[in-house]
């Protein structure tokens, strides 16, 4: 069989199993021979070794069905899923919230703003304390958040393609969890010191009684 | 070679290539065909599946002589993919080989 007959036979046993782009898939075997001749391999041997032809085109047709998924499953899983990805997706919100919040919250002590009623005054020395920890705090946070992100992404992903909730699958490099180790160890040594000093410089263990924070 | 066998193996050495560099459909059938005489009748089929199951896309490069060639490229799906598939992979090898050392011993 030479490659216009090859191709010829391929073309009309994926036809005859409904293919989807059958001259796609055609264009790659041609381009396949074209490449292998140049090589100066004999057109017999190549197509011998590409194989016969209804079993190259039914490789093709166990695919197609396993990507056509039942619409009655599609609904189903969704009905749970949707759901589940839309709080995944709000809680993403929110630790974005929680980061710029305690940013600005130290940005607002770091240039001893006092514009804000409700803001429980803090004396200089130990605010410095606070800020550090605030934004240690809003760092901590921010690299968890992307963290989560790529989890709920790749969830999202993996929903889309197989509909399918799967959990804990995607690629976070190395130093972005040493940058969190590092991350949390600052936060909590730094809201340690802060308690310590709020605590010495008020001369008492509950120091927000002795600012008045809560009257 | 069992069929099944060779399946997926080749799925796991089409990822394995593509998580190196993006690569010319042909490259791909030829370098698996030459070195585990995978025919590119088993080859193209993986490729599409991969396709179609969103771990690789496909885009059209333009070369001075011939038509454009298409080339495959991994994306974070097949990546992930890729990974599992290789950790299973490790732990099939390394299975496979305390049974044949038992064998042996």
């Amino acid at each position: 069989m030479d490659r216009h007959a090859f191709l010829m036979s391929l073309e009309k046993e994926l036809k005859k199993r409904k293919i989807d782009d059958v001259s796609d898939i055609i264009d790659e075997y041609n381009d396949y021979i074209i490449h292998q001749l140049e090589l100066g391999k004999k057109e017999k041997n190549i197509i011998a070794f590409i194989g016969d032809v209804k079993s190259i085109a039914n490789a093709y047709v166990d695919d197609e069905v396993v990507s056509k998924t039942k619409w009655f499953d599609v609904v189903a899983t969704s009905i749970f899923a949707i759901p589940i990805l839309i709080l995944m997706y709000g809680f993403f919100i929110a630790l974005i919230c929680l980061v710029i919040a305690s940013w600005s919250i130290a940005i607002y002590y770091l240039f001893g703003l006092n514009s804000l009623q409700f803001m429980p005054s803090v004396p200089l020395v130990p605010s410095i304390g606070f800020i550090l920890t605030l934004l240690s705090f809003a760092f901590l946070v921010y690299l968890l958040s992307y963290r989560y992100f790529l989890l709920v992404k790749s969830m999202t992903n993996q929903f889309i393609v197989k509909q399918k909730i799967v959990v804990g699958k995607y690629e976070l490099n190395k130093s972005h969890i040493r940058l969190t180790k590092i991350a949390m160890i600052t936060f909590f040594g730094f809201m340690f010191i802060s308690y310590l000093i709020a605590m010495i410089y008020a001369k008492s263990f509950e120091f927000w009684h002795v600012w008045q924070w809560f009257i | 070679m069992n069929i099944q066998f060779k399946k997926g193996v080749t799925e796991l050495l089409v990822l394995s290539m593509l998580v190196k560099s993006d690569q010319y459909g042909y490259d791909i059938s030829d370098r698996i065909g030459q070195s585990m005489q995978i025919s590119p009748g088993t080859v193209y089929p993986i490729l599409r599946k991969l396709k179609q199951e969103k771990m690789v896309t496909t885009y059209l490069s333009e070369i001075s002589s011939g038509p454009p060639r298409k080339y495959y490229k991994i994306t974070d799906l097949g990546l992930s993919k890729y990974m599992e598939a290789y950790d299973e992979w490790k732990t099939f090898i390394k299975v496979t080989n305390q049974f044949l050392e038992v064998k042996h011993g």
